[in-house]
């Protein structure tokens, strides 16, 4: 009797081992990014980004391996990555920016929109051949991406836009859905996956950390300024005025920033396309205008009103309270995933100028100048 | 005998015009909106910004616009004696597109990526005139109507080819005020363009006007119009400018509108039953004025979230016209 107890004992210690492998397991749960999981093992890290559109499902799971270690038959299935990644083909200049920032950017050795990127070094390193030209993110030069033939491929997931030709080579393709992220912190925390791949996760927690303090800093005085200056954004584009969503990645640093957005009470994490009736119905008297352009010279209220003359009706143009940041001379774009707390900062600036000294200066925003 | 459409397509414009001065996305108190136009003083400001400077603008585009391009249509195709001709299909649209994708794609933004903007309208009209004028020199050239159709044609391939080009290596943002132009929109004429709109417009239906005449007779075909004395090369090329004209002004400020230019000179034919000129034009200018007031409606109605892209409205009341025409061709005797 008592050795079949221990037969039996053993045989569910067999089971629970076998399992398992034996393999020490931590998850680690992201405080903001909700777009993708790491789980730790002994020998390998898994990590699982989830499909933005439906997120109940898995859009890739990535199986990282330290070159040093053996691939062995008991790793779950997924797209195996050999760490750490010494080459890469990096889409977004956005990425580039990201990996430049972990101190990584030699193991970039192809990009994609040349002309579009920010970085002056990279651009350089293009035109010298270190790094390889592969055309357009939309439709990326195959040949060029074996002839450099880099062990991972980092991308911005797209819904519809699924490269099979790209799949077709066996390269890893990373995809990242950065973008797709609608809290500011959540977005920049991505950045810790990345540095999975180069083996530096110590420099991405720690830029982290410094961000998530700062943005958190600021936030709280938001929260806490008397005053809420009401708000509108953007310009018309043709017959359309799209606003950002009440519940969209700008939306929230404009409610961190302690101003009352007009379309708060709005679910959508996208854009919501109005008329200029509907934003002068709902923003004529608002204290605020803020939007984002990329034109070669700075908008002033006049070009405003030459552009569309209905415009110097909201009582902002009035008071001249508008404010733009024009994305062509400032890096913008580039920079506020990685540190929304600087845009997060100028917003308060704008909006709560008793918060600081008088010497303060904005970063990326301006004053709409008369003429 | 044909007075009664005409009678009908004037009121129905009128009503269609002043239905949008009181209708849009935004419900304004029909009292405010009244006291608003008849010049009475009205506590509600944002009915007054609204209606003066958003909706009456609006409205005067759409009319002018449509009966401009419904007009341009009906030239074209009383020109080529073809039911299927029509303001895009001489490649001028797309030549008016080609210049905007200059404007807003090749410099990267650095003229002003906005729609609407001066750089855009003046781009857009360069285009349609280069084009026109290409056109019209191949006209000199090609002495049938068809071949110059088909001459048209394919400038539109190769402009489309450039823009194409031009839309691959833009940066996203641009290709999407690109695209945004090309859903087209009558409501980026301020007051302050109008005078200029305005203008165009009226110089191009009045030279249409002027056409009446060689218009009836190249109706029998060009040897009798030659007969008949009128000067076939000089009316053709009067022709081609004026619809290039008409189509260049209206693009420039609305972006390319599809098939009001084709299909509403039908509309005006099925409702007159008429292939003269004399009512036919006039049928014309009030039909298009009148669809593309419909379609504006349309567009903006209160019970749908923002405004609706023109370009989406246009081919549901035009494309029903064109099947309609094509399914009983052989009823409808239009050209001899």
């Amino acid at each position: 009797m008592f050795s079949r107890v221990i037969y039996i004992l053993l045989l569910v210690l067999f089971v629970a081992c076998s399992k398992t492998g034996g393999e020490r397991t931590i998850t680690t749960s992201n405080d903001y990014a909700q777009g993708y999981a790491v789980e730790k093992f002994d020998g390998y890290t898994v990590v699982e980004v989830q499909n933005p559109w439906d997120t109940l499902k898995v859009l890739q799971r990535y199986i990282l391996v330290s070159k040093s270690a053996d691939l062995s038959d008991e790793m779950p299935k997924g797209v195996v990555v050999r760490t750490p990644v010494e080459s890469a083909a990096v889409y977004a200049s956005l990425h580039c920016g990201m990996i430049k920032e972990l101190g990584k950017e030699s193991v970039i050795t192809g990009i994609c929109d040349v002309h579009y990127n920010a970085d002056n070094d990279l651009k350089r390193r293009v035109a010298e051949g270190e790094v390889a030209d592969l055309g357009s993110s939309f439709l990326p030069d195959v040949e060029k991406i074996v002839s450099i033939a880099p062990e991972v491929i980092i991308v911005s997931s797209y819904k519809d836009n699924r490269d099979d030709k790209v799949a077709r080579l066996g390269i890893p393709i990373i995809e990242m859905a950065d973008y797709m992220e609608s809290v500011p912190l959540a977005r920049t925390e991505w950045i810790k996956f990345l540095s999975m791949l180069f083996d530096c996760e110590y420099v991405a927690d720690s830029l982290f950390r410094e961000t998530e303090a700062q943005y958190n800093n600021l936030a709280e005085m938001g929260r806490d300024a008397k005053n809420r200056p009401t708000l509108f954004c953007e310009l018309k584009t043709g017959g359309v005025w799209y606003q950002p969503g009440g519940d969209s990645y700008m939306a929230r640093l404009y409610r961190d920033a302690g101003i009352d957005y007009l379309w708060c009470d709005n679910k959508d994490k996208g854009s919501i396309s109005l008329s200029y009736e509907e934003v002068f119905a709902r923003g004529a008297d608002a204290d605020l205008w803020i939007m984002k352009y990329a034109d070669e010279c700075d908008k002033t209220l006049k070009s405003l009103k030459d552009e569309y003359l209905p415009y110097r009706n909201f009582a902002s143009y009035k008071t001249k309270n508008v404010w733009g940041v024009n994305a062509l001379k400032v890096p913008f774009y580039e920079e506020m995933p990685l540190y929304p707390q600087y845009v997060l900062r100028d917003l308060m600036l704008i909006a709560h100028p008793e918060l600081f000294n008088e010497s303060d200066t904005t970063r990326y925003f301006k004053k709409l100048q008369d003429e | 005998m044909s007075r009664r459409p005409i009678l009908f397509l004037s009121i129905l414009t009128l009503l269609l015009f002043i239905a949008n001065l009181f209708m849009g996305s935004v419900n304004i108190p029909f009292a405010d909106a009244f006291n608003v136009l008849l010049g009475f003083e009205t506590d509600n400001k944002v009915a007054e910004s609204i209606v003066l400077q958003s909706r009456l603008p609006q409205a005067i585009t759409a009319l002018l616009a449509g009966a401009s391009l419904a007009v341009a249509g009906l030239l074209l195709q009383t020109a080529f004696s073809n039911p299927l001709a029509g303001p895009s299909i001489l490649g001028i649209t797309s030549g008016a597109s080609l210049g905007v994708a200059v404007v807003m794609l090749a410099t990267g933004g650095v003229m002003g990526a906005v729609s609407g903007s001066m750089t855009n309208v003046l781009g857009a009209f360069i285009g349609a005139i280069l084009t026109l004028g290409v056109i019209i020199l191949f006209s000199m050239v090609v002495r049938s109507n068809v071949m110059l159709l088909i001459v048209g044609i394919m400038v539109g391939y190769v402009t489309n080819s450039a823009i194409t080009l031009l839309n691959f290596f833009a940066s996203e943002k641009n290709v999407f005020s690109y695209t945004i132009w090309g859903m087209g929109d009558f409501s980026s004429v301020s007051l302050s363009d109008m005078p200029l709109f305005v203008g165009v417009s009226f110089i191009g239906i009045i030279l249409s006007v002027l056409l009446m005449k060689p218009l009836n007779a190249l109706l029998l075909g060009d040897r009798y119009a030659a007969n008949l004395g009128v000067n076939i090369k000089r009316a053709r090329v009067l022709l081609l400018l004026c619809t290039g004209l008409l189509t260049a002004i209206v693009t420039s400020y609305c972006g390319p509108i599809s098939f009001l230019g084709l299909a509403v000179p039908h509309v005006a034919r099925l409702m007159t039953k008429s292939s003269n000129h004399h009512t036919l034009l006039p049928a014309t200018l009030l039909a298009g004025s009148a669809t593309a007031l419909v379609c504006t409606l349309v567009c903006s109605m209160p019970w749908q979230s923002g405004v609706l892209p023109l370009n989406a409205i246009t081919p549901i009341f035009g494309a029903p016209v064109i099947i309609y025409v094509i399914i009983n061709r052989s009823k409808i005797e239009y050209f001899n």
